[in-house]
Protein backbone atom coordinates (compact mmCIF):
# COMPACT_ATOMS: atom_id res chain seq x y z
CA UNK A 1 0.00 0.00 0.00
CA UNK A 2 2.69 2.29 0.61
CA UNK A 3 4.44 1.32 -2.64
CA UNK A 4 1.53 2.40 -4.41
CA UNK A 5 0.81 5.39 -2.86
CA UNK A 6 4.33 5.94 -3.81
CA UNK A 7 4.36 5.73 -7.39
CA UNK A 8 1.30 7.85 -7.38
CA UNK A 9 3.78 10.38 -5.72
CA UNK A 10 6.11 10.19 -7.99
CA UNK A 11 3.52 10.33 -11.45
CA UNK A 12 2.41 13.50 -10.08
CA UNK A 13 5.74 15.10 -9.94
CA UNK A 14 7.26 13.69 -13.42
CA UNK A 15 4.22 13.28 -15.13
CA UNK A 16 2.15 10.67 -16.74
CA UNK A 17 4.76 8.80 -18.31
CA UNK A 18 7.12 8.34 -16.62
CA UNK A 19 3.94 7.06 -14.05
CA UNK A 20 3.29 4.53 -17.06
CA UNK A 21 6.94 3.54 -17.05
CA UNK A 22 7.32 4.68 -20.52
CA UNK A 23 10.10 6.18 -21.47
CA UNK A 24 8.89 8.95 -24.28
CA UNK A 25 12.46 9.12 -26.11
CA UNK A 26 11.88 5.40 -26.59
CA UNK A 27 8.12 6.19 -27.72
CA UNK A 28 9.02 8.86 -30.28
CA UNK A 29 12.22 6.52 -31.17
CA UNK A 30 9.62 3.48 -31.47
CA UNK A 31 6.98 5.89 -33.44
CA UNK A 32 9.49 6.68 -35.51
CA UNK A 33 10.38 3.47 -36.65
CA UNK A 34 7.08 2.55 -36.92
CA UNK A 35 7.09 5.24 -39.51
CA UNK A 36 10.02 4.12 -41.15
CA UNK A 37 8.38 0.55 -40.95
CA UNK A 38 4.98 1.55 -42.70
CA UNK A 39 6.47 3.62 -44.85
CA UNK A 40 8.94 0.81 -46.21
CA UNK A 41 6.09 -1.61 -45.54
CA UNK A 42 3.95 0.97 -47.99
CA UNK A 43 6.57 1.61 -50.32
CA UNK A 44 8.09 -2.05 -51.12
CA UNK A 45 6.25 -4.60 -49.58
CA UNK A 46 2.68 -4.25 -48.97
CA UNK A 47 2.60 -3.16 -53.38
CA UNK A 48 4.21 -6.41 -53.78
CA UNK A 49 1.78 -8.19 -51.76
CA UNK A 50 -1.47 -6.08 -53.34
CA UNK A 51 -0.12 -7.30 -56.78
CA UNK A 52 0.13 -10.40 -56.08
CA UNK A 53 -3.16 -10.71 -54.43
CA UNK A 54 -4.59 -8.52 -57.67
CA UNK A 55 -2.51 -11.09 -59.98
CA UNK A 56 -4.29 -14.07 -57.98
CA UNK A 57 -7.69 -12.57 -57.78
CA UNK A 58 -7.23 -12.28 -61.99
CA UNK A 59 -6.11 -14.81 -61.84
CA UNK A 60 -9.10 -16.46 -60.01
CA UNK A 61 -11.43 -14.37 -62.23
CA UNK A 62 -9.41 -15.98 -65.38
CA UNK A 63 -9.91 -19.04 -64.24
CA UNK A 64 -13.43 -18.74 -63.35
CA UNK A 65 -14.02 -17.10 -66.42
CA UNK A 66 -12.33 -20.20 -67.93
CA UNK A 67 -14.23 -22.58 -65.93
CA UNK A 68 -17.57 -20.57 -66.74
CA UNK A 69 -16.32 -21.19 -71.06
CA UNK A 70 -15.69 -24.33 -70.08
CA UNK A 71 -19.00 -25.41 -68.73
CA UNK A 72 -20.64 -23.65 -71.14
CA UNK A 73 -18.30 -25.32 -74.15
CA UNK A 74 -19.37 -28.47 -72.26
CA UNK A 75 -23.03 -27.89 -72.30
CA UNK A 76 -22.84 -26.95 -75.99
CA UNK A 77 -21.08 -30.20 -76.92
CA UNK A 78 -23.52 -32.29 -74.87
CA UNK A 79 -26.00 -30.34 -76.73
CA UNK A 80 -24.60 -30.69 -79.97
CA UNK A 81 -23.84 -34.33 -79.46
CA UNK A 82 -27.61 -34.78 -78.23
CA UNK A 83 -28.36 -33.30 -81.01
CA UNK A 84 -26.19 -35.13 -83.54
CA UNK A 85 -27.06 -38.45 -81.85
CA UNK A 86 -30.81 -37.47 -82.58
CA UNK A 87 -30.12 -36.65 -86.32
CA UNK A 88 -27.89 -40.37 -86.40
CA UNK A 89 -30.96 -41.80 -85.25
CA UNK A 90 -33.38 -40.04 -87.16
CA UNK A 91 -30.80 -40.88 -90.34
CA UNK A 92 -30.73 -44.33 -89.43
CA UNK A 93 -34.33 -44.28 -88.85
CA UNK A 94 -34.78 -42.93 -92.51
CA UNK A 95 -32.49 -45.07 -94.20
CA UNK A 96 -34.30 -48.43 -92.05
CA UNK A 97 -37.34 -47.03 -93.78
CA UNK A 98 -35.75 -46.65 -97.24
CA UNK A 99 -34.69 -50.35 -96.97
CA UNK A 100 -37.65 -51.98 -95.66
CA UNK A 101 -39.45 -50.24 -99.11
CA UNK A 102 -36.30 -51.52 -101.24
CA UNK A 103 -36.76 -54.98 -99.91
CA UNK A 104 -40.27 -54.67 -99.90
CA UNK A 105 -40.36 -53.34 -103.69
CA UNK A 106 -37.65 -55.89 -104.64
CA UNK A 107 -39.96 -58.56 -103.58
CA UNK A 108 -42.97 -57.23 -105.67
CA UNK A 109 -40.84 -56.41 -108.42
CA UNK A 110 -39.75 -60.23 -108.22
CA UNK A 111 -43.04 -61.07 -108.24
CA UNK A 112 -43.69 -58.87 -111.12
CA UNK A 113 -40.90 -59.79 -113.23
CA UNK A 114 -41.70 -63.63 -112.39
CA UNK A 115 -45.43 -63.41 -113.18
CA UNK A 116 -44.45 -61.63 -116.43
CA UNK A 117 -41.76 -64.34 -117.10
CA UNK A 118 -44.44 -66.72 -117.07
CA UNK A 119 -47.19 -64.79 -119.10
CA UNK A 120 -44.40 -64.42 -121.16
CA UNK A 121 -43.51 -68.09 -121.51
CA UNK A 122 -47.15 -68.72 -122.10
CA UNK A 123 -47.34 -66.97 -124.59
CA UNK A 124 -44.40 -68.47 -126.37
CA UNK A 125 -45.63 -71.67 -125.50
CA UNK A 126 -49.28 -70.41 -127.28
CA UNK A 127 -47.95 -69.39 -130.03
CA UNK A 128 -45.71 -72.49 -130.82
CA UNK A 129 -48.60 -74.15 -130.58
CA UNK A 130 -50.04 -72.20 -133.03
CA UNK A 131 -47.66 -72.09 -135.25
CA UNK A 132 -47.50 -75.96 -134.72
CA UNK A 133 -50.79 -76.53 -135.95
CA UNK A 134 -51.25 -73.82 -138.36
CA UNK A 135 -48.32 -75.90 -139.59
CA UNK A 136 -50.25 -79.01 -139.53
CA UNK A 137 -52.97 -77.68 -141.33
CA UNK A 138 -50.96 -76.32 -143.55
CA UNK A 139 -49.08 -79.59 -144.55
CA UNK A 140 -52.49 -81.29 -144.66
CA UNK A 141 -53.94 -78.51 -146.78
CA UNK A 142 -50.90 -78.86 -149.13
CA UNK A 143 -51.14 -82.44 -149.01
CA UNK A 144 -54.43 -82.60 -149.78
CA UNK A 145 -54.58 -80.29 -152.39
CA UNK A 146 -51.46 -82.04 -154.14
CA UNK A 147 -53.84 -85.07 -153.49
CA UNK A 148 -56.66 -83.44 -155.41
CA UNK A 149 -54.40 -81.69 -158.23
CA UNK A 150 -53.31 -85.16 -158.93
CA UNK A 151 -56.68 -87.26 -158.83
CA UNK A 152 -57.94 -83.86 -160.96
CA UNK A 153 -54.89 -84.66 -163.70
CA UNK A 154 -55.61 -88.29 -164.50
CA UNK A 155 -59.19 -87.38 -164.12
CA UNK A 156 -58.73 -84.91 -166.99
CA UNK A 157 -55.80 -86.75 -168.52
CA UNK A 158 -58.38 -89.67 -169.37
CA UNK A 159 -61.37 -87.50 -169.81
CA UNK A 160 -60.23 -84.60 -171.77
CA UNK A 161 -61.10 -84.68 -175.30
CA UNK A 162 -60.36 -83.15 -178.11
CA UNK A 163 -63.41 -81.38 -178.13
CA UNK A 164 -63.87 -80.46 -174.81
CA UNK A 165 -59.85 -79.05 -175.40
CA UNK A 166 -60.71 -76.84 -177.90
CA UNK A 167 -64.05 -75.39 -175.93
CA UNK A 168 -62.09 -75.05 -172.79
CA UNK A 169 -59.59 -73.01 -174.70
CA UNK A 170 -62.36 -70.52 -176.64
CA UNK A 171 -63.69 -70.36 -173.23
CA UNK A 172 -60.42 -69.01 -171.69
CA UNK A 173 -59.80 -66.76 -174.96
CA UNK A 174 -62.50 -65.23 -174.18
CA UNK A 175 -62.10 -65.20 -170.39
CA UNK A 176 -59.35 -62.72 -171.26
CA UNK A 177 -60.70 -60.47 -173.89
CA UNK A 178 -62.98 -59.44 -171.01
CA UNK B 1 -18.58 -49.30 -189.90
CA UNK B 2 -20.10 -50.85 -186.16
CA UNK B 3 -23.66 -50.58 -185.81
CA UNK B 4 -25.32 -51.18 -182.48
CA UNK B 5 -27.54 -54.24 -181.43
CA UNK B 6 -30.57 -52.00 -181.62
CA UNK B 7 -30.07 -50.33 -184.67
CA UNK B 8 -29.38 -54.07 -186.42
CA UNK B 9 -32.43 -55.86 -184.83
CA UNK B 10 -34.71 -52.64 -185.97
CA UNK B 11 -33.67 -53.26 -189.17
CA UNK B 12 -33.85 -56.60 -189.64
CA UNK B 13 -37.63 -56.17 -188.14
CA UNK B 14 -38.43 -53.72 -190.56
CA UNK B 15 -37.51 -55.84 -193.57
CA UNK B 16 -38.70 -58.88 -192.52
CA UNK B 17 -42.49 -56.94 -192.19
CA UNK B 18 -41.74 -55.39 -195.44
CA UNK B 19 -41.55 -59.10 -197.22
CA UNK B 20 -37.61 -59.03 -197.25
CA UNK B 21 -35.94 -62.55 -198.04
CA UNK B 22 -35.93 -64.49 -195.13
CA UNK B 23 -32.91 -66.91 -195.53
CA UNK B 24 -30.72 -63.51 -196.49
CA UNK B 25 -31.20 -61.83 -193.43
CA UNK B 26 -30.95 -64.61 -191.00
CA UNK B 27 -27.20 -64.87 -192.95
CA UNK B 28 -27.01 -61.54 -191.90
CA UNK B 29 -27.64 -61.94 -188.44
CA UNK B 30 -26.22 -64.82 -187.75
CA UNK B 31 -22.63 -62.73 -189.28
CA UNK B 32 -23.13 -60.46 -187.22
CA UNK B 33 -23.14 -62.64 -183.98
CA UNK B 34 -20.13 -64.30 -185.03
CA UNK B 35 -18.33 -61.06 -186.11
CA UNK B 36 -19.63 -59.66 -182.88
CA UNK B 37 -19.30 -63.05 -181.06
CA UNK B 38 -22.47 -62.08 -179.54
CA UNK B 39 -22.69 -66.00 -179.22
CA UNK B 40 -24.56 -65.70 -175.68
CA UNK B 41 -27.25 -62.95 -176.40
CA UNK B 42 -28.88 -64.99 -179.47
CA UNK B 43 -31.96 -65.05 -177.49
CA UNK B 44 -31.84 -61.49 -176.70
CA UNK B 45 -31.69 -60.59 -180.31
CA UNK B 46 -33.97 -62.78 -181.39
CA UNK B 47 -37.12 -61.35 -179.12
CA UNK B 48 -35.95 -57.56 -179.70
CA UNK B 49 -36.57 -58.64 -183.65
CA UNK B 50 -39.64 -59.81 -182.38
CA UNK B 51 -40.44 -57.08 -180.25
CA UNK B 52 -39.38 -54.59 -183.18
CA UNK B 53 -41.88 -56.60 -185.53
CA UNK B 54 -44.74 -56.57 -183.22
CA UNK B 55 -44.07 -53.04 -183.12
CA UNK B 56 -44.66 -52.56 -186.74
CA UNK B 57 -47.69 -54.31 -186.62
CA UNK B 58 -46.54 -58.23 -187.46
CA UNK B 59 -46.40 -60.15 -183.86
CA UNK B 60 -44.83 -63.58 -183.96
CA UNK B 61 -46.67 -65.71 -181.47
CA UNK B 62 -45.74 -69.62 -179.92
CA UNK B 63 -48.95 -71.16 -179.35
CA UNK B 64 -48.40 -74.58 -177.22
CA UNK B 65 -51.49 -76.61 -177.01
CA UNK B 66 -51.15 -80.76 -175.62
CA UNK B 67 -53.10 -81.38 -179.08
CA UNK B 68 -52.97 -80.18 -182.52
CA UNK B 69 -55.14 -76.88 -182.88
CA UNK B 70 -58.22 -76.81 -185.08
CA UNK B 71 -59.03 -74.40 -187.93
CA UNK B 72 -61.46 -72.46 -186.15
CA UNK B 73 -59.29 -72.42 -182.94
CA UNK B 74 -56.81 -70.87 -184.50
CA UNK B 75 -58.53 -68.49 -186.41
CA UNK B 76 -59.76 -67.53 -182.67
CA UNK B 77 -55.99 -67.51 -181.23
CA UNK B 78 -55.20 -65.43 -184.18
CA UNK B 79 -58.07 -62.90 -183.61
CA UNK B 80 -57.35 -63.12 -180.11
CA UNK B 81 -53.91 -61.68 -180.84
CA UNK B 82 -54.52 -59.25 -183.47
CA UNK B 83 -57.13 -57.72 -180.57
CA UNK B 84 -54.72 -58.13 -177.36
CA UNK B 85 -51.57 -56.39 -179.30
CA UNK B 86 -52.95 -54.47 -181.80
CA UNK B 87 -51.42 -56.46 -184.79
CA UNK B 88 -51.77 -56.53 -188.08
CA UNK B 89 -50.16 -59.63 -189.34
CA UNK B 90 -50.14 -62.63 -187.02
CA UNK B 91 -47.89 -65.50 -187.38
CA UNK B 92 -48.88 -68.23 -185.32
CA UNK B 93 -46.16 -70.86 -184.30
CA UNK B 94 -47.69 -73.97 -183.46
CA UNK B 95 -45.61 -76.57 -180.74
CA UNK B 96 -47.55 -79.71 -179.11
CA UNK B 97 -46.92 -80.38 -175.80
CA UNK B 98 -48.89 -83.40 -173.84
CA UNK B 99 -47.81 -82.43 -170.82
CA UNK B 100 -50.17 -79.41 -170.34
CA UNK B 101 -52.93 -82.02 -170.52
CA UNK B 102 -55.12 -79.30 -171.86
CA UNK B 103 -55.89 -75.67 -172.62
CA UNK B 104 -53.17 -73.43 -174.39
CA UNK B 105 -50.25 -71.49 -173.85
CA UNK B 106 -49.70 -68.34 -176.06
CA UNK B 107 -46.56 -66.46 -175.62
CA UNK B 108 -45.93 -63.16 -177.53
CA UNK B 109 -42.56 -60.75 -177.68
CA UNK B 110 -44.15 -59.20 -175.03
CA UNK B 111 -46.69 -61.32 -173.10
CA UNK B 112 -47.40 -64.88 -172.07
CA UNK B 113 -51.14 -66.01 -171.50
CA UNK B 114 -51.09 -69.12 -170.16
CA UNK B 115 -54.55 -71.06 -169.85
CA UNK B 116 -52.84 -74.66 -169.73
CA UNK B 117 -54.88 -77.33 -167.04
CA UNK B 118 -51.23 -78.48 -165.86
CA UNK B 119 -50.19 -74.52 -165.26
CA UNK B 120 -53.85 -74.61 -163.39
CA UNK B 121 -53.01 -77.71 -161.29
CA UNK B 122 -49.62 -76.29 -160.72
CA UNK B 123 -51.29 -73.24 -159.01
CA UNK B 124 -53.51 -75.38 -157.31
CA UNK B 125 -50.85 -77.10 -155.71
CA UNK B 126 -48.96 -73.99 -154.79
CA UNK B 127 -52.24 -72.39 -153.42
Amino acid sequence: MNFTVTQFAQTDSGGLLDALGIDWRMLVFQLIGFCVLVFILGKYVFPIFNRVIEEREKQFADNAKAAETARKDAEAAEKRITEELDAAKKQSADILEVARKEAAKTVEDAGDKASKKADHLLEQAQARIDLQVSDAKRSLQSEMVSLVASATEKVIGEKLDARHDNELIKKALKDAER
Amino acid sequence: MSISRRVLTRSIAKQLHEGGQYSQLVSQLASFIVTRRLYGQTELIVADIARELAKLGTVDVNVTTARQLSGDLRTEIEKFVRDVESAKIVRVHETIDSELIGGVVIETPSRRFDASVASQLTRLRNV
